[in-house]
């Protein structure tokens, strides 16, 4: 399994088993078109390679994602939010690692970053391994899993 | 018999996503407490009985693998049924938490995989539980 394969798949079984939702690999135009950045978040990891995990979620998305983690009629706070898209984060780069560098390899996971600056924006920089993008609802959510010299 | 568990986990969202994952595993809860890391968990367990731990690894001020430690170290909680529910996926470090009496339950996972495991630790009978999906009666308590 290539590594964006494995980031897909990480990906999309976390969004099920904890937001319960259900991405779409191809995006639908109203996905593609969403441009409203709900959410960013970083996920730093340290071992035999360093680097990071960084989510975005755009359109309205976070929302849903972080009332159906809580169970919740509508979506909680902003803050609240925020830490779900936190642990969404820290989940998918737990499962994507190993997939890399195999289930022998130790890392160590950093506290997820959220409310950070957009940090997608640079998807060809020389340090990105793998770019996700799954369609969510009316929204998309884009992960990069990138690997620091 | 109702489980009294513990939950420890740094993000509260992920400790209500087990609790509610509990509930729809159908497992008859008892009471329910939760805390954000293994120093909470240790003042809850001195303070009421408790039948089961859920537990993260990495948290701050006092991590699973330490709390674990603790637990077993302690006569009066040694016996606690652990299961730690964790994003780790090294060997290494899943094969130190069973070699401390624990269980392990990888992230993400679904209201059967905790159901299972939990019979599986507590050696309880799969007799008197409720269907999947089924309500179950436990109260955030603390």
């Amino acid at each position: 399994m290539n590594t964006r394969s494995a980031l897909l798949q990480a990906a999309s079984s976390t969004l099920e088993c904890l937001g319960f939702l259900f991405p779409d690999e191809e995006l639908s135009e109203t996905q593609a078109a969403a441009d409203r950045l709900e959410g960013a978040c970083r996920v730093r990891f340290r071992g035999p390679m360093s680097g990071a995990l960084e989510m975005e979620v755009f359109g309205n998305v976070l929302g849903e994602l972080a009332a159906n983690m809580m169970g919740r009629d509508g979506p909680p706070e902003p803050a609240v939010c925020r830490e779900a898209l936190g642990e969404v984060a820290n989940v998918v780069c737990g499962n994507v690692l190993p997939a890399v560098a195999g289930t022998h390899a130790v890392f160590d996971l950093s506290a997820p970053e959220t409310g950070v600056d957009p940090v997608l924006r640079r998807p060809f920089a020389s340090d990105t391994v793998a770019v996700a993008i799954l369609g969510l609802g009316e929204g998309r959510v884009e992960i990069a899993l990138r690997r620091y010299a | 018999m109702a489980f009294n568990v513990l939950v420890v986990d740094d993000n509260s969202v992920m400790r209500t996503v087990i609790i509610r994952t509990l509930r729809m595993s159908g497992l008859p809860l008892g009471e329910i407490h939760h805390a954000a890391d293994g120093s909470e968990a240790l003042a809850v367990l001195r303070q009421h009985w408790v039948d089961l731990a859920l537990v993260d690894i990495n948290m701050p001020v006092m991590n699973g693998e330490e709390l674990i430690d603790r637990v077993r170290d302690n006569p009066e909680m040694r016996d606690l049924a652990i299961i730690v529910v964790s994003t780790e996926s090294s060997e290494t470090r899943i094969a130190k938490v069973l070699r401390q009496g624990a269980r392990f339950v990888h992230k993400p996972f679904t209201p059967e995989h905790i159901r299972e495991t939990v019979l599986e630790i507590t050696g309880v009978g799969d007799g008197h539980e409720h269907e999947i999906g089924a309500a179950s009666g436990g109260e955030f308590d603390s």
